[in-house]
């Protein structure tokens, strides 16, 4: 990935995974490595960027995307499978996992794969929207685990439910060739070019995000992409154009099952993480107030300004695109799109229709590839 | 054990050049001073038999002098011998500050410095950094290291009190000409620790949003026409710094909010009836507050509380993006 995510080096081990599918395929992607197997893996407070822990995860696979009253959520469940990044965005929440910083990946594959099919068994009627880039990027491992040939194959399989493997790296080179049915939805994060220089320095160059896309696209997936963050910074009218016109010139608009739209909002609690990471970041100077639900935000106007204006772009090169802000207020959505998402049965179901119509699929129903 | 015996010591043969362990308290010493005159030295000073020949001052720079000023020609000392480590006398150094009287933002800077001087890996530099009340986090240790070579002036505030320590460390980072200008801001306004905080958040803020550096901002006259004000004391001075401040760092927010109090003008309402918006414009929940003290009062309210609902104008002052282009 332009060659900046570098294999770990170390890889360290609980036992009893030694044996596992997770680890027999990391001994044989990194050859130098040096595995350890340690009887458990503590919490820790430094940071090694060489060290991947592979542990016995005893919780929760499946959570809920953590929405509040306040503003709407998509609805999406988390399939947790592994914590922390090394792509050291500025403005990541991850910073603020100050106990567990090293990358972490869950190896007790069969386990996670039983409480899905559980969790969709018991929800038949439903169409569960699952993704995995909310502790983690989905792919950033991927060369080296190979986990999503086992997460896409599993999916093509299962009729009520579709995955979204959201990435800001072009590590889709697993994803070529297996038999996805439509059911994996491959999505970036995107960002203006200057936000991309600045505040993700260690993420693939948005040329590089877009040309996986493509490729993704050729394979018959479905895409997706997700401004979120989109900051404010002096020119960001004509960042925000440029990507946007570089996605719609690299992607067939009729291929994206939906883009989200997020302006940037955080914690109070990263902002220290911040400033002691990223001295030189942009990223807070913005005009940020309390939201209700505690995290700051930007002042609403700025909000409907920079929603309003991606809005109106997207909505001219495909008017039928599935548009969504994620973690909005109703006054917010009226003023960009002129409804509020509970006219529309709710932002999960206007998903779950953007879902059915632009992969194709049918709850029950497989498709094959095209 | 240490090696150390009581030893008279000739003050010529001091290393008064070296001042390795001295921590400055960059405050009035009279009390001790005070002391000395009445009761002369009390504790003997340390000294180290340091290999080069001389005596280096370990502990009891303001004594010494003292008595070297006073004629004295020796004086018993503690003398560690030539085979202590320098770091043990650092550990020493340090805990004996640590068992005095509490340590301002300055000593404690110059005792983070001094420790520098011990491997991290060795346990006491844990142990001695938690008893100072400090994290062992690298960057907050370089902040304190800053603060020790930051300067006599800033120092000296610190250690007076008239900037807080996170002030003063914040300040250590800034430019000298910068941290100056700020310092005499503080001695005007003389505010509390947070306020100090947010008062360099916001200019710190505010330059780079600006794109400016911080001097050429803090030169800025609007400020001064605050600081050198001679009609307001120095919590107005404060109130209307921070509004000024807060104005610069959140301009889209301020022009909301005057919008909002000039549509709020425009619509008349009797002094009973209040309308609040929501907190920062965040959300859709505003309130209108109905004070009365007769059921007429009530009546007189409710009707104008209906008035205004019915006549079409508070819809512009809920939503006025939606008339852009009006006053």
């Amino acid at each position: 990935m332009d060659g900046l995510v570098k294999p770990p080096r170390k890889v360290l081990v609980e036992a009893g995974l030694e044996d596992g599918e997770l680890v027999r395929c990391l001994r044989s992607t990194l050859p130098r490595a040096d595995f350890r197997v340690l009887e458990k893996i503590s919490d820790r407070s430094s940071f090694d960027p060489e060290v991947l822990e592979v542990v016995d995860f005893r919780g929760r696979f499946l959570k809920s995307c953590p929405g509040t009253r306040h503003y709407h959520c998509c609805g999406y469940q988390i399939l947790h499978f592994g914590i922390q990044c090394t792509l050291g965005c500025s403005y990541c929440i991850l910073q603020a996992y100050l106990n567990q910083p090293n990358l972490q990946i869950f190896g007790n594959w069969e386990a996670l794969f039983t409480e899905i099919e559980e969790k969709l068994r018991a929800q038949p009627s439903r169409l569960h929207r699952i993704g995995t880039g909310e502790f983690t990027d989905s792919l950033l491992l991927d060369p080296w685990t190979g986990f999503s040939r086992r997460l896409v194959s599993f999916f093509a399989r299962q009729p009520n439910a579709v995955l979204e493997l959201k990435t800001k790296t072009n590590h889709v080179g697993n994803l070529r060739g297996l038999d996805h049915r439509r059911r994996t939805i491959a999505a970036w994060s995107l960002n203006a070019p200057y936000i991309r220089g600045r505040e993700e320095t260690a993420a693939a160059s948005l040329r590089a995000r877009l040309e996986a896309a493509r490729a993704c696209a050729r394979w018959g997936y479905p895409l997706a992409f997700h401004f979120d963050p989109l900051v404010e910074y002096p020119r960001w009218k004509d960042g925000y154009a440029r990507i946007l016109d570089r996605l719609l010139d690299s992607a067939d608009p009729g291929q994206i099952v939906w883009i989200s739209l997020g302006c940037f909002r955080f914690m109070p609690s990263l902002r220290s993480a911040v400033l002691a990471r990223h001295p030189r970041s942009g990223v807070l100077l913005g005009e940020f107030v309390r939201g209700l639900d505690g995290k700051m935000r930007y002042f609403r106007d700025i909000r409907v300004e920079m929603y309003s204006f991606m809005v109106e772009r997207i909505r001219k090169a495909d008017p039928g695109l599935c548009v969504y802000l994620c973690m909005e207020g109703e006054d917010i959505w009226r003023e960009v799109f002129g409804f509020q998402p509970g006219e529309k049965g709710g932002l999960p179901a206007m998903l779950d229709r953007a879902a059915r119509e632009r992969t194709g699929i049918e709850d029950g129903a497989s498709q094959k590839n095209p | 054990m240490t090696d150390r015996t009581l030893s008279p010591v000739r003050l010529e043969d001091m290393a008064w050049e070296d001042t390795t362990f001295a921590v400055p308290c960059y405050s009035s010493r009279d009390l001790l001073l005070e002391s000395l005159g009445r009761n002369g030295i009390l504790h003997p000073p340390w000294v180290w038999d340091e290999p080069g020949g001389k005596y280096v001052i370990v502990d009891g720079f303001t004594r010494l002098r003292w008595a070297r000023e006073s004629g004295a020609e020796s004086l018993p000392c503690t003398v560690f011998g030539r085979r202590t480590p320098r770091e043990r006398l650092v550990c020493l150094r340090i805990e004996e500050k640590l068992l005095g009287s509490p340590l301002n933002p300055a000593e404690k800077a110059r005792l983070v410095a001094l420790l520098g001087e011990i491997s991290p890996v060795e346990k006491d530099f844990p142990r001695l950094l938690s008893a100072l009340g400090i994290s062992g986090r690298r960057e907050i240790v370089e902040a304190w290291r800053r603060l020790d070579s930051a300067g006599a002036e800033l120092l000296e505030a610190a250690a007076s009190g008239g900037i807080c320590e996170r002030a003063a460390l914040e300040l250590a980072r800034w430019d000298p000409g910068s941290a100056r200008e700020v310092l005499g801001w503080f001695r005007v306004l003389r505010c509390s620790a947070s306020i100090q905080v947010e008062v360099l958040d916001r200019i710190g803020e505010i330059a780079a949003r600006e794109k400016r550096e911080k001097l050429d901002l803090l030169k800025d006259p609007a400020w001064g026409s605050i600081l050198g004000s001679s009609h307001w004391n120095h919590r107005e001075k404060t109130r209307e710094l921070r509004n000024l401040l807060a104005r610069r760092r959140f301009p889209r927010l301020h022009a909301r909010m005057d919008r909002f109090r000039r549509d709020l003008a425009g619509l008349s309402l009797p002094e009973s009836l209040q309308l609040v918006p929501p907190r920062d414009f965040e959300g859709d929940r505003w309130e209108l507050r109905l004070g009365f003290s007769t059921e007429s009062d009530l009546a007189r309210g409710a009707k104008a509380a209906q008035g205004l609902a019915e006549s079409g104008k508070l819809d512009e002052v809920l939503h006025p993006d939606r008339f852009a282009g009006s006053p």
